[in-house]
C-alpha cells in the first residue's frame, strides 16, 4: 500500500483545523535516525487504506516528494464524538530494526463454553509485542474453539517466534466466563453445605449436655 | 440505585456542560459500546432502566459494563416554598456526561444482538447515542 504525503509548513491548532475542513489530515513522520516532519495526507487516502488494513499492523510504503520510505501506522487521533481520523503518527522503520508496536487479537472459532451458556471475553484486544520489522504479524489469531468454561488463554500460550510479546506471561488474552446461573448457584450450595455444618456441630453440643 | 456511598460535600454548584468527553471516550473493555453524542445529566433512574432493558434483552448471556456514575447530587426546594432559606434537599444523583462519553460497553453477543440492546436502551435515556464498535476503532 502507498501513502503519498505532502510537507506542511503551518503547525499548531488553528493550521490543523484548516486543513481538516480542506479534506486534508495532519500527521508527523519519525524514526530512528531521521528528522522529524511534519506532513499533511488526504482524507480519502487515509480512509481507504484504514478499510484496506482493517486494523492490522502492516508497513506501508509512504511516497514524499518522489522518495519513499517505509513507515507504519503507529498512532491513530480520532475525534471522540465523530470517530473520524484527526492525526497519524508514521514511524519510519528500516531493515532489520526492531520496533515496539500493538498488534491486534483475531479471534477464530467458536468456544466450546459459550455453547453451554458461558461467555467469551476477550481481555486484551492488542497484544504490544517487539519484533523484527518484517517479521512481524499483521494479527495474532486465537483459535477458542477448545475452551471450555473457567478456561482461559495466557501470554504464554501463544506460539510467537518471531516476536516477544511485551504483557505478563500470565496475563490472560481471553476468558470463557461462567453463565450466570452458575454464578449464582455456588454461594447458595456454600450456605447450604454451612448451615448443614452448623447443625450438625448444634447436634453434638447438645448431645454432649 | 447508583449513588455514592460516602461523599466529602452534601451539596454541589450546578457547573457547565461544555466540551467534549476528554476521559471515556474509547472502548476500555467490551467490544461493543453505546456512546453518548449529546451533552446531559443522566439521572441514576435512567442509567438502571436502561441497564435492565440491555440485561432483559440479552437474557444471560453476554457481559456489560456500566461506564458512566452518578456521582453529582441533584437538589430540589419542596412545593410551594418561598424563595432562600437556604438550597433544597438532595433529591437525586446524576452522571454528568459529555459528547462522545462511552455509557456501556458489551462483549460475548454478537454485532446483531448488541446493536438491538444499545437500540432499546437508548429510549430509556435523555441524549441521542450511537453505535460503536472495537473493529471501528472503538471510539
Amino acid at each position: 500500500m502507498e501513502l503519498e504525503v505532502k510537507l506542511r509548513d503551518k503547525t499548531g491548532k488553528e493550521a490543523s483545523k484548516k486543513l481538516r475542513r480542506n479534506g486534508w489530515i495532519p500527521g508527523v513522520v519519525y524514526g530512528a535516525g531521521e528528522k522529524n516532519l511534519h506532513v499533511m495526507a488526504s482524507a480519502d487516502q487515509i480512509q481507504n487504506i484504514m478499510k484496506e488494513m482493517h486494523g492490522a499492523t502492516k508497513v506501508l510504503k509512504m511516497k514524499l516528494g518522489g522518495k519513499h520510505k517505509d513507515v507504519f501506522l503507529k498512532h491513530i487521533d480520532r475525534d471522540p464524538v465523530t470517530g473520524k481520523v484527526i492525526h497519524v503518527d508514521l514511524q519510519v522503520v528500516h531493515k532489520g530494526e526492531e520496533i515496539h508496536v500493538e498488534v491486534p487479537v483475531e479471534i477464530q472459532g467458536t468456544a466450546k463454553g459459550t455453547k453451554l451458556g458461558g461467555v467469551l471475553e476477550v481481555i486484551h484486544w492488542r497484544i504490544p509485542v517487539r519484533g523484527d520489522i518484517t517479521k512481524i504479524p499483521p494479527s495474532i489469531e486465537i483459535d477458542v474453539s477448545d475452551l471450555d468454561i473457567n478456561d482461559s488463554i495466557h501470554v504464554r500460550d501463544l506460539k510467537l517466534d518471531v516476536v516477544k510479546p511485551l504483557l505478563n506471561e500470565d496475563e490472560a488474552i481471553v476468558v470463557v466466563l461462567p453463565p450466570k446461573k452458575m454464578e449464582e448457584e455456588k454461594p447458595v450450595e456454600a450456605e447450604i453445605e454451612a448451615e448443614e455444618a452448623a447443625g450438625e456441630e448444634e447436634e453434638e453440643g447438645e448431645g454432649e449436655k | 440505585m447508583l449513588m455514592p456511598s460516602r461523599t466529602k460535600y452534601r451539596k454541589q454548584q450546578r457547573g457547565r456542560l461544555k466540551g467534549v468527553a476528554l476521559a471515556g471516550n474509547y472502548l476500555a473493555f467490551g467490544e461493543f459500546g453505546l456512546k453518548t453524542m449529546e451533552a446531559d445529566w443522566l439521572t441514576a433512574n435512567q442509567i438502571e432502566s436502561a441497564r435492565m432493558a440491555i440485561s432483559r434483552y440479552l437474557k444471560k448471556g453476554g457481559k456489560l459494563w456500566v461506564r458512566v456514575f452518578p456521582d453529582k447530587p441533584f437538589t430540589k426546594k419542596p412545593a410551594e416554598t418561598r424563595m432562600g432559606k437556604g438550597k433544597g434537599n438532595v433529591e437525586l444523583w446524576v452522571a454528568v456526561v459529555k459528547p462522545g462519553r462511552i455509557l456501556f460497553e458489551l462483549s460475548g453477543v454478537s454485532e446483531e444482538d448488541a446493536r438491538e440492546a444499545f437500540r432499546i436502551a437508548s429510549y430509556k435515556l435523555p441524549v441521542k447515542t450511537r453505535f460503536v464498535s472495537i473493529k471501528e476503532g472503538g471510539v
